[in-house]
């Protein structure tokens, strides 16, 4: 820089005010993207060690729904309601894998009932549990003590008691329900119910039912909730309702 | 400096952070999350909701920046004085129609504040906001503005 340049230059900006509010625009931008690639780039990392899950349906289905919930979460029973009705319906179309995220610090009762998921899980009988956990939510919900009705549906499922002590006993169970949270918060997931439609993810019954009714259309009937004595198949074999209309077997898989 | 000009701009930077620190969070987590937050306050249409979530995040961590920066100072306050008081609204719609929200969803995952709490930070963000905008000359110390306007 000459004299002069420097002479008058002293008191001018190097650049304009317009100038420096481009640069910070761009520096912005830039910064939104690069924490968005290493928020994304890690998240990819830690999904592929995912853990397996309790699942249902056809695994070779074009249409894979992963599933975090709370089962304390009203808007998480409403959803698994929701899956449940579609995977009667559509038995061999859907696959559906559940994890569990529960928010301890707002339900006090859902890591329990995580544990009484799980314990059912070991002895097969896993989605008997959910569906009465479910259904019952908002009988649970308002006890002092849930955990009396919890060993209620455990007997009533027909779950080895001694099995089921030594269980919830275990800590390997919570360590298991927790390493399923914490995964899940690796993939984003921050609140429930937070569903992964064909790897897309979705926030809340709303989007849950937006996907499902884009793919299936609307549910036809609601179907009753399933309290089976039995353990749950995780590949149903045949069809309980009505066979899938045709063009539904020939759509392509969203991803 | 005078201590009252120096509070001006530590306010100023402060709701700047916040705005920042909001904006970065959603914009860097997954939208569908900021999404759910959206839906729950049942305000509209879907494409409304997109379009929320779309643009806020981007007029937070702007308007944010700005702050910090002190760069365009009585536009940006102004945008913000909107922008809060547009939450105040949203939030107490939804306290008034008593749905079923346990937080606020401001700050994404970083920070966890129940409705009513929220409705009292941000009408206490809205006097500040306030006061910058009829003190803008004591707001506007250490900042860009300033700098350009004694180099003309």
């Amino acid at each position: 820089m000459s004299k002069k340049n420097k002479n008058s230059g002293a008191c001018k900006p190097k650049i304009s005010k317009l100038g420096a509010t481009a640069l910070v625009v761009i520096l912005g931008v830039l910064s939104v993207y690069a924490g968005r690639f290493i928020v994304k780039h890690n998240r990819e990392k830690i999904s592929a060690q995912g853990e397996k899950a309790r699942a249902k349906g056809n695994p070779r289905a074009d249409f894979k729904i992963v599933e975090y919930i709370d089962f304390q979460c009203p808007a998480c029973a409403k959803g698994s309601k929701i899956i449940r009705d579609y995977v009667a319906q559509y038995p061999t179309r859907i696959y559906v894998e559940m994890k569990y995220f529960p928010l301890s610090q707002m339900h006090k009762f859902a890591l329990l009932a995580c544990q009484y998921a799980q314990c059912a899980a070991r002895q097969d009988k896993f989605w008997p549990m959910h569906d009465a956990l479910i259904d019952d939510q908002s009988i649970w919900d308002r006890m002092l003590n849930a955990e009396t009705m919890f060993r209620e549906m455990a007997g009533k499922i027909g779950l080895d008691k001694a099995a089921l002590d030594a269980c919830l006993a275990d800590k390997e169970t919570e360590k298991v329900i927790l390493s399923m949270k914490e995964h899940g918060k690796s993939l984003g997931v921050q609140s429930t119910p937070t569903y992964f439609v064909n790897g897309k993810m979705s926030v809340g019954i709303k989007s849950l039912q937006a996907e499902l009714e884009k793919y299936f259309g609307p549910v036809k009937s609601p179907t009753p909730p399933v309290v089976s004595t039995t353990a749950a198949s995780p590949v149903p074999s045949t069809p309980k309702s009505a066979p899938e209309p045709l063009h539904l077997l020939q759509t392509p898989a969203r991803q | 400096m005078k201590i009252a000009e120096k509070i001006f701009v530590a306010v100023r930077i402060i709701i700047g952070i916040f705005l920042v620190v909001s904006g970065y969070e959603k914009l860097i987590s997954p939208l569908q999350n900021f999404l759910y937050v959206v839906q729950s306050y049942e305000l509209g249409n879907a494409s409304l909701e997109a379009l929320t979530v779309q643009v806020i995040p981007w007029v937070e961590l702007f308007l944010g920046i700005f702050l910090v920066l002190g760069l365009w100072l009585p536009l940006v306050l102004r945008c913000s004085w909107v922008l809060v008081l547009s939450f105040i609204l949203i939030v107490a719609q939804a306290l008034v129609r008593k749905l079923p929200i346990d937080e606020c969803g401001c700050f994404g995952e970083l920070l966890h504040i129940p409705p009513k709490i929220i409705v009292v930070f941000d009408t206490t963000l809205l006097i500040l906001t306030t006061l910058l905008i009829i003190f803008v000359q004591k707001t506007s110390r250490f900042s860009l503005d300033r700098y350009y306007l004694n180099r003309k």
